[in-house]
């Protein structure tokens, strides 16, 4: 099991290596993802789906699900610098992120939160992305619902107001994140 | 009447998918079936691609409201913030990942 120190590996999800079978982070619709919908939804390129794991093992400690999407921003009184005219702006849908149990507590969740800040950036320069959004899972209670978002929070997501558990973050603040660990990795030498 | 559309009408039904359920979606079916006055088959059919549709449209896109649109304005205009969150997993992220995709 790793520990708050254990080197951690960041790999797309090869159902032909990557052990899921006992993956459970409490939670069933995000365990049966991983475990069957991962696969259809990777060869259908409808998803990426990126594991973490422990350096040299193959079984999965946590995932995220990312997608590319649209954010229709007509209704902006101000149009952004830079922004298209039509103004649908690509935005990065993250599907979910999900830690297995016995890894949890461990920093692995951040670590994935953080791939999905790079993946953000890198498709940012790439391609274009202005936010990240998300959907925090609702369906199992008031109070997990809350500590869902409380989390996401914590990472500088904030709420749409049309929606409760949609929430999102502008490239903005990704790319502040994203210059946090450069300064970190410079700082470690 | 309420308005439907039977999707794919130009292509073959002759694909099956069956789904147990109970006695309350059963009637739910039949009477929602008789309301727009198609059969269980097409009604099932329309609803089914509607819903389909409204889960992959909302995974792939959003439309701000004004209220959304207020919300991503301000967060645009601020200053950055990095949260003491977010710099202590990019720090993680700095020193103990060894290997990212």
């Amino acid at each position: 099991m790793p520990t708050k120190e254990s080197p951690i590996e960041i790999r797309k999800l090869d159902s032909k290596i990557h052990d899921r079978s006992d993956f459970d982070c409490g939670h069933d619709r995000l365990n049966n993802y991983l475990k069957t919908s991962a696969t259809k939804l990777l060869k259908g390129d409808f998803t990426r789906i990126y594991v973490a794991i422990e350096l040299g093992q193959s079984n999965v400690l946590g995932y995220h699900a990312i997608n590319f999407g649209e954010l229709d921003a007509r209704s902006l009184e101000k149009i952004p610098r830079g922004a298209p005219a039509h103004m649908q702006l690509p935005v990065l849908f993250l599907g979910q992120i999900a830690v297995d149990k016995t890894a949890s507590g461990n920093g692995i969740g951040g670590i994935l939160m953080h791939h999905v800040f790079e993946k953000a950036v890198q498709l940012a320069d790439e391609a274009g992305c202005w936010a990240i959004i998300l959907d925090a899972v609702d369906d199992d209670g008031e109070e997990p619902f809350r500590r869902r978002v409380g989390w996401y929070e914590e990472f500088g997501f904030q709420i749409m107001p049309s929606k409760k558990c949609r929430m999102f973050m502008t490239l903005k603040d990704v790319r502040g994140a994203v210059e946090a660990r450069k300064q970190a990795l410079q700082e470690a030498g | 009447m309420l308005s439907m559309r039977d999707p794919h009408t130009n292509e073959a039904n002759d694909v099956t998918t069956q789904i147990r359920h109970g006695n309350t979606i059963k009637n739910k079916i039949e009477t929602a079936a008789a309301v727009l006055g198609v059969s269980k088959s097409t009604f099932l059919r329309w609803a089914v691609d509607r819903q389909c549709t409204s889960v992959i449209e909302e995974q792939q896109s959003h439309k701000l409201t004004e209220a959304d649109a207020a919300a991503f304005s301000a967060a645009l205009d601020r200053p950055v913030v990095v949260t003491q969150r977010a710099a202590k997993s990019a720090k993680s992220f700095a020193t103990r990942v060894v290997h990212a995709d």
